[in-house]
């Protein structure tokens, strides 16, 4: 109980842009690996707080990788990780979860085997009463009231997808953290989801999606970058990186 | 009719304990990752401290029973978890089995050290005396108390799973660990809060059953044994099939008590005792195959040099030579002691194939061991070394028939199935006073011993104890450098990179299922060779030498030397021998033995390596102080990135070449090219 009041005191993230002058995520020549194998060679990364943050980049890459070193659950090898301008590369995920740092990892970011309600109810760590997240969650996403006793992994991919957006969003994140939630499905629904996380990043949440549906994201994105083997190639408005990306490699469908 | 409704009443009750002691190995199990050996141990320790209060100290049943079971266990729960379990989070499954069998190795020794097992200890049920009757039968209150706490157990740990803050985070922990972090949430809450309800449900069993089968330390600790074949019907994570599975058993012991002819048929006396392993045995036939995970989060900390030929012949040597000065100066106990060290040091080394490099846990070695020297003594009027060459054979196919149902499942369940074979060897195969097989009538120990003759070698006259000590050294060595070969050869490869990565393995085309069946055959017969020396040092053999508990803390100390290399067999060996030399010194420390190699195996958790590796690492940095030129240590082991590992591995698609599609597998499955 203690730790978690103190933890706010000390430090969770602002979501209001204008509060924040400093970039709400910098990475600064970050290297991680997995045993011997070096997977990212020194990132510079700037996220200024505010809007929606794309990062492509082809399989491999480390795109992953890089959110897991963001969220705390991969300790990098060198470097640094700044969130609103604190180093943070010590910090454990569940007080960077508490200080507003959300992830939703790649695959379904859901408990599949406890109902949608239970799985809301998991971020009551986080000292938000339930009835009100419940109320608030099933206003923004209908669709989740009408299935709020069924088991998540029972759901489609889509309806898994939209369950763990709606629990980030109700953990009051300042930072969103996504890693491929188009991952198995179909276009139209990426675009609703999207559409969802548009929605978000306009009630004032800084979101950082990685995305293989390049023009999905550029469509709504501030700002972009594409890593390729651990690096950073390229980074700019999301217009010019989509011009240097067509014809090339991601495969986007866009449609 | 009245016969029936009695016996499935006492099932009913049996039934209840084993699915209260089953529930809670299943919930640590499932919440923690950790799958405790020790469960049947807390609960002994738990009943033995009911007992101290109660009835040595006269307390009031209920002022004991909710001390025990609602204060003292949990605190103990809390107190593993956070001092040991805690940390073994990424260690491999079978650092994680040695650490619990540490613990339960450990409280043995305790309890049989504070409580002398000499002395009886009447330990009378709830009420005892009183009855109700139910239709016609009569049935006692404890009886009836023990059914109703195995309902409450049921009904609580629903309750508590499904309606509570702790419950849902305790499954959301099982569904996934990290997504938990992300949360917020905080795992380690949730699994300490595991382990104390683990304990107090272990202890509670213990307290129920204890009327029932006396209080004495090893039976209550091996009720582990029932209580798991119950929760592997649970397939180790539903809580409604352990409930199941501890009826099923329960009842069909019950019905087998009832119905066979047990007291007329001499050999069927023990058969009802062997009823929770006949059906973990067949729960592991039908137990549907387990999908292989690439990267399961397991990052070996295990680690060991590739033998050179050159170091083992100097090994060698060094080991012969301390064995030829030791034999004129030893004393008969110490010398003795020293025999039987490098006996048992025999028997350890089958575990460095198996478990140092192929990374499979078996729990059963002295059982081989049992069984080679069983058909040794059988086998050989005069001590032929023909006679090694049976036991070794035997030994081999009993352990490939124990390892066929679990091959093709998770070590855990291969090192589950060895727990099973040992106790039945002990519980019935052993105490049979014959058996007959293919017409050839073959003695066992019944309720005596085997005599047995010492293995002849020309020229050398081994009824002298201490030449059959340099005897000994001498077949160690062999049997050592054999190994050594093993691990030099492509299946010594083979087998680590089935340790490494099975799920790579697999991908490659890799039969794993021949290989783990060859490298547990092989290990079964190398403990039958070890069982057979064994027997002649003491030129007989009784049952008790080869009981399921001798192997806990012999796979305990040869991890603690370094299974991985067979010199860590060796310190392994030299420690037994120590332990046991000192336990003849005195009384003390023969009563509480076991406690050492618990304390050792409690150490493993840290030091996962033993401490062979260390020694060595030592030794080499000492030359090298020297100015001596040393090459750098030639390491060979994947414990991290194994996908890149295994490419270059010579074993790929068998044949060292790797063909077109194989490679596109690779490429695709563990994304080492881009774009
Ligand atoms: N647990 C792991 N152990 C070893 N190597 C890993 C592990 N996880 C990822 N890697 C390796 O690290 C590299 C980067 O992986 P990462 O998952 O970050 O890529 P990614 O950009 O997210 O790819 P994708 O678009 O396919 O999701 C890959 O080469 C991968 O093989
Ligand atoms: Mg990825």
């Amino acid at each position: 109980m203690t730790d978690s009041a103190t933890m706010s005191v000390t430090g969770r993230l602002v979501p209001e842009p204008v509060l924040a002058p400093t970039p709400i995520l910098e990475l600064r020549d970050l290297h991680a690996s997995y045993g011997a194998i070096e997977v990212l060679h020194g990132m510079d990364m700037i996220v200024p707080a505010g809007g929606i943050f794309a990062v492509l980049g082809p399989n491999g890459a480390g795109k992953s990788t890089m959110l897991r070193v963001v969220a705390g659950l991969h300790a990098p090898s060198g470097g640094s990780v700044l969130l609103g301008g604190r180093d943070v590369v010590r910090a454990r995920p569940d007080e960077l979860a508490r200080r507003g740092v959300c992830l939703i990892p790649e695959g379904r970011g859901v408990f599949p085997n406890l109902t949608v309600e239970e799985n809301l109810r998991l971020i009551g760590h986080l000292g938000a009463s339930m009835s009100e997240i419940e109320q608030r969650t099933y206003e923004q996403f209908p669709r989740l009231a009408e299935r709020r006793k069924q088991l998540a992994g029972t759901m489609s991919g889509g309806e898994q997808q939209m369950l763990a957006l709606a629990r980030a969003v109700a953990t009051k994140p300042g930072l969103l953290l996504i890693d491929e939630l188009s991952m198995g499905l179909a276009p139209k629904i990426v675009e609703t989801l999207y559409e969802l996380v548009a929605q978000i990043a306009q009630d004032g949440v800084t979101v950082v999606a990685v995305e293989q549906f390049a023009r999905t994201i550029l469509g709504i994105a501030s700002s972009a970058v594409v890593v390729t083997t651990g690096r950073i190639v390229m980074a700019g408005g999301p217009h010019e990186v989509e011009s240097e990306l067509s014809g090339l490699y991601l495969g986007d469908t866009g449609a | 009719m009245q016969d029936l409704l009695a016996y499935t009443i006492f099932g009913l009750v049996t039934a209840s304990i084993y699915a209260i002691a089953a529930s809670g190995l299943v919930v640590t199990y499932t919440t923690s990752g950790v799958f405790n050996l020790a469960h049947g141990a807390i609960g002994m320790f738990g009943a033995f401290i009911y007992w101290q209060l109660r009835f040595s100290w006269g307390w009031p049943a209920w002022i004991a029973l909710l001390l025990v079971v609602f204060v003292l266990s949990p605190i103990f729960g809390c107190g593993l978890e956070k001092a040991l379990m805690r940390n073994l989070t990424d260690a491999t499954e079978a650092t994680k089995l040695a650490v619990t069998i540490g613990v339960l190795v450990a409280l043995v020794g305790a309890a049989t050290w504070i409580w002398d097992p000499n002395l009886s200890r009447p330990f009378a049920a709830f009420y005892q005396g009183n009855k109700v009757d139910i239709l016609g039968v009569p049935v006692t209150w404890d009886q009836l108390i023990t059914v109703g706490i195995g309902a409450l157990c049921a009904v609580g740990l629903r309750v508590l799973l499904y309606r509570t803050r702790i419950g849902l985070d305790m499954r959301a922990v099982v569904d996934d660990r990290a997504l938990v972090l992300l949360n917020g949430g905080r795992p380690d809450r949730a699994s300490m809060f595991s382990w104390a309800i683990g304990s107090m449900l272990a202890s509670l069993a213990g307290i129920l059953i204890a009327p029932y089968i006396q209080l004495s330390v090893v039976p209550l600790t091996l009720l582990v044994v029932n209580a798991y074949a119950a929760a592997v019907i649970g397939k180790l994570r539903s809580l409604p099939l352990t409930f199941l599975g501890a009826a099923i058993i329960g009842l069909l012991q019950s019905y087998a008590v009832g119905y066979l002819p047990t007291s007329t048929v001499q050999w069927m006396q023990h058969v009802p005792d062997t009823i929770p392993i006949l059906v973990l045995f067949v729960a592991l036939l039908v137990l549907p195959h387990q999908r292989l995970r690439g990267h399961t989060g397991r990052r070996g900390r295990e680690s060991f040099p590739v033998p050179t030929y050159k170091m083992a012949l100097i090994g060698s040597a060094v080991v012969v030579g301390l064995a030829c000065a030791l034999a004129p100066l030893l004393s008969t106990q110490p010398l003795f002691s020293m025999s039987s060290g490098l006996g048992l040091g025999i028997v350890g080394l089958s575990l460095v194939p198996l478990l140092g490099y192929g990374g499979q846990i078996s729990l059963c070695q002295m059982t081989f061991a049992g069984i080679g020297a069983v058909v040794y003594a059988h086998a050989t009027g005069g001590g032929s070394p023909l006679g090694l060459v049976v036991a070794f054979v035997v030994a081999a196919a009993v352990g490939a028939l124990t390892a066929l149902p679990a091959i093709r499942l998770r070590g855990l369940y291969l090192a589950l199935a060895t727990a099973a074979l040992a106790e039945f060897c002990d519980t019935f195969v052993f105490g049979l006073s014959s058996v007959t097989v293919f017409g050839h009538h073959i003695p066992l120990f019944g309720n005596g011993t085997l005599p047995a003759a010492r293995l002849q070698v020309p020229f050398v006259d081994v009824s002298n104890d201490r030449v059959y000590l340099v005897v000994l050294a001498v077949i160690f060595c062999a049997i050592g450098f054999g190994i050594v070969a093993l691990r030099r050869s492509r299946h010594g490869r083979v087998l680590l990179a089935m340790r490494e990565s099975p799920a790579a393995c697999a991908m490659l085309g890799l039969r794993l299922t021949t290989v783990k069946l060859a490298v547990f055959s092989l290990s079964a017969g190398i403990a039958g060779v070890g069982g057979a020396l064994l027997a002649g040092l003491s030129t007989q053999v009784a049952p008790d030498q080869f009981s399921f508990f001798q192997s806990l803390p012999l796979l305990l100390l040869m991890m603690a030397g370094g299974v991985g290399m067979v010199s860590g067999a060796f310190f392994g060996a030299l420690a037994l021998g120590l332990f046991s030399t000192l336990g003849t010194m005195s009384s003390l420390f023969s009563r509480g033995s076991s406690l050492l190699p618990g304390l050792v195996g409690i150490g493993l958790g840290s030091q996962p390596n033993g401490v062979a590796s260390d020694i060595g690492a030592g030794l080499s940095a000492l030359v090298r102080r020297r100015g001596a030129q040393v090459p750098a240590v030639e390491t060979d082991v994947v414990t991290e990135g194994w996908d890149e590992q295994c490419i270059e591995w010579e074993f790929l698609g068998m044949d060292g070449r790797i063909s077109r599609r194989e490679q596109q597998i690779l490429d695709d499955s563990l994304g080492l090219k881009v774009g």
